[in-house]
């Protein structure tokens, strides 16, 4: 079997506050292999972007980061990191708010003629039509035109596909989005999942793709990993997973997703309870207090990941 | 006798400049709300609708064409209406982290309104924070953190629960529940509209997600170009002649 492209294990994620620590990661493990489509979901704040910045090394410098992650074999945790020198070329990330990853006082095509100079060693020239060439590969009009425009010039569908073609620009081996469709319409989100999924096939990069929106999963991801409260609580393949969740967290996540056709009479339907507090030590299953099934020893023990894809002792005991 | 609208807008035209001269973003564009109304604007991205929250909310300056808070124009406005039109009418932020002033922490971000809005004392600022907080399910422990410690979805949730900390009588939401999870934006959702059923809080709800519009909103504007395009009654929606809404509602499925 071929070796895992990013491999992550026992990530932890803390920060200190005066007397208090923040828990953003209690201990993700997780593989990533080239070619593979992987969607990342869960609760706001339940450590996705943390997980992958850290990848990216993009981190504060306030992070007390534990664990490994090994991308091509190389470790980024210890020693010298060679993660400057990948990030942006083996790997890529299209950040969570297209605003504030362009820089608003450069216009668009410096921003990518910067890069390409920097990593390719390209003269001005060569970068130039590189990144011409880009933008109309995300099939950005008037690609030519709008390398002389500044960020706030674009509309958000526009930004979103100038961030794209700039990850885009190395060619990387990894590219992270981090909800790369959020706050578009339903037509450019729709263009933007078909785009990444034409650059998946002919690039064959491993794609992870960080979202809330279920309804986008099925159409760019094999497989979906959920978090809940600092770590992965189960992983599947898209089919099995949206109709078989063994997670009860899962389950309500899936239940809640698909209830916007509702009775306008009625509430919503949502999770009840709160996200754990990322300052509490977790002592047992971070879900317990919300769960419907919950059983003693989920208040007792921390249920583990393994090999059946979840980390639950309900879902453990039905088998 | 007539009443009128809380908002009214009446032949708004916004234009920015730009490196080929002066694009019109917004082209003479009216519609109005009224007291305790909860409507709805969609339309794809670029076509104008955070530039038209933004004007309503002057923070964007226009060209020409009036804007009325309750019945008054806000370029007439006096001291007094100035400071109700701005306690009675709350902008969320469509980019969560940019609303928010990094040097602040998040109590005092969202409990700065009331020092310029209220004159109510430190108790009971600290009392509204409390219940605010738990509206919308933010632990009392992010109080003293800064926005970049926070997730996109934390970020923004301290910014509604900013504008509704006031109490206004008109919220304009510009995609105010886009970057959370589902279970979070029907939370969300479900306390707008428990605040429009208890006190009468009017919405301009933007949003690219058709059926959460169809689910709380009486009556959508469709947006195109800078101009309103249809306006229609939510429980009509499937009746629509035009094309355009058409495709939207097909899309949104
Ligand atoms: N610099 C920081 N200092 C302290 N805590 C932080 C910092 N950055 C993130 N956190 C915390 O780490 C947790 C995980 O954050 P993260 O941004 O990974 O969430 P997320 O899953 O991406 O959520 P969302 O869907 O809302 O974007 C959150 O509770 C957040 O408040
Ligand atoms: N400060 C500015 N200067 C020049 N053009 C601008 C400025 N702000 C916005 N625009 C342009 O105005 C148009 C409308 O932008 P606006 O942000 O209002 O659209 P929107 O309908 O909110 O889109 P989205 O759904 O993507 O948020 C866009 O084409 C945008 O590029
Ligand atoms: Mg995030
Ligand atoms: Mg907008």
């Amino acid at each position: 079997m071929t070796a895992p492209l990013l491999s992550i294990d026992d990530l932890q994620i803390r920060y200190s506050l005066d007397d208090q620590t923040i828990h953003a990661l209690r201990g993700v493990t997780l593989d990533i292999y080239a070619g593979q489509s992987t969607a990342v979901v869960g609760e706001s704040g339940s450590g996705k972007s943390q997980l992958f910045q850290a990848v990216m090394g993009l981190l504060s410098s306030s992070a007390e980061v534990s664990g490994s992650i090994h991308f091509a074999n190389q470790s980024l945790l210890e020693g010298e990191s060679p993660v400057k020198s990948l990030r942006g070329k083996e790997m890529s990330l299209i950040m969570q708010n297209a605003m504030t990853a362009l820089n608003p006082y450069l216009k668009i095509g410096v921003q990518l003629i910067e890069v390409l100079q920097y990593h390719q060693g390209m003269s001005y020239q060569e970068s130039h039509q590189s990144a011409i060439n880009m933008l109309e590969k995300v099939q950005l009009k008037q690609a030519a035109q709008c390398l002389q425009r500044y960020p706030h010039e674009l509309s958000g569908g526009m930004q979103q596909r100038v961030l794209i073609a700039m990850a885009l620009l190395c060619h990387p081996k990894l590219l992270i989005a981090d909800e790369p469709t959020t706050a578009l319409d339903v037509s450019t989100q729709q263009e933007i999942v078909n785009l990444l999924a034409q650059i998946h096939q002919y690039e064959k990069n491993a794609l992870v793709f960080i979202t809330h929106d279920l309804s986008l999963v099925s159409k760019l991801c094999q497989r979906i990993v959920v978090m809940y409260a600092g770590r992965v609580i189960e992983v599947g393949d898209v089919s099995t997973l949206m109709t078989k969740a063994q997670h009860p967290y899962t389950q309500a996540l899936l239940q809640a997703a698909f209830i916007q056709k509702q009775d306008r009479d009625k509430p919503l339907v949502h999770i009840k309870g709160v996200p754990m507090n990322p300052m509490e030590e977790d002592q047992g299953c971070a879900f317990a207090p919300r769960c419907h099934q919950v059983m003693a020893q989920c208040n007792q023990e921390i249920p583990m990941m393994d090999d059946s894809g979840v980390a639950c002792f309900i879902a453990k005991g039905e088998r | 006798m007539s009443v009128s609208p809380l908002l009214a807008v009446q032949d708004l035209t916004v234009s920015y400049p730009s490196s080929v001269g002066h694009i019109e973003i917004i082209k003479q564009l009216s519609f109005a709300i009224a007291q305790g109304e909860v409507v709805g604007l969609v339309g794809e991205s670029g076509c104008g609708k955070s530039t038209l929250a933004k004007a309503v909310c002057h923070l964007a300056s226009y060209q020409a064409g009036s804007i009325q808070w309750r019945g008054n124009d806000l370029a007439h406005l006096n001291p007094q209406q100035l400071q109700q039109y701005r306690q009675g009418l709350q902008l969320i932020f469509q980019s969560p982290q940019d609303a928010l002033d990094p040097r602040m922490t998040i109590a005092q971000s969202i409990m700065e309104p009331l020092d310029y809005l209220t004159s109510l004392n430190l108790k009971e600022k600290q009392a509204r924070l409390v219940a605010v907080l738990a509206e919308v399910g933010l632990e009392q422990a992010f109080a003293g953190r800064y926005p970049h410690e926070l997730s996109g979805g934390q970020c923004q949730r301290v910014n509604i629960a900013r504008a509704l900390i006031v109490k206004p009588q008109l919220l304009v939401c510009d995609e105010a529940v886009s970057s959370l999870d589902v279970s979070m934006q029907s939370q969300i959702i479900n306390l707008l509209r428990q605040l429009h059923y208890q006190h009468g809080m009017s919405l301009l709800y933007i949003s690219h997600d058709i059926n959460s519009v169809r689910y709380l909103c009486d009556r959508m504007m469709v947006m195109r170009n800078g101009q309103i395009v249809e306006d229609i009654a939510t429980d009509r929606i499937e009746d629509t002649k035009h094309l355009y809404t058409r495709r939207l509602l097909s899309l949104s499925i």
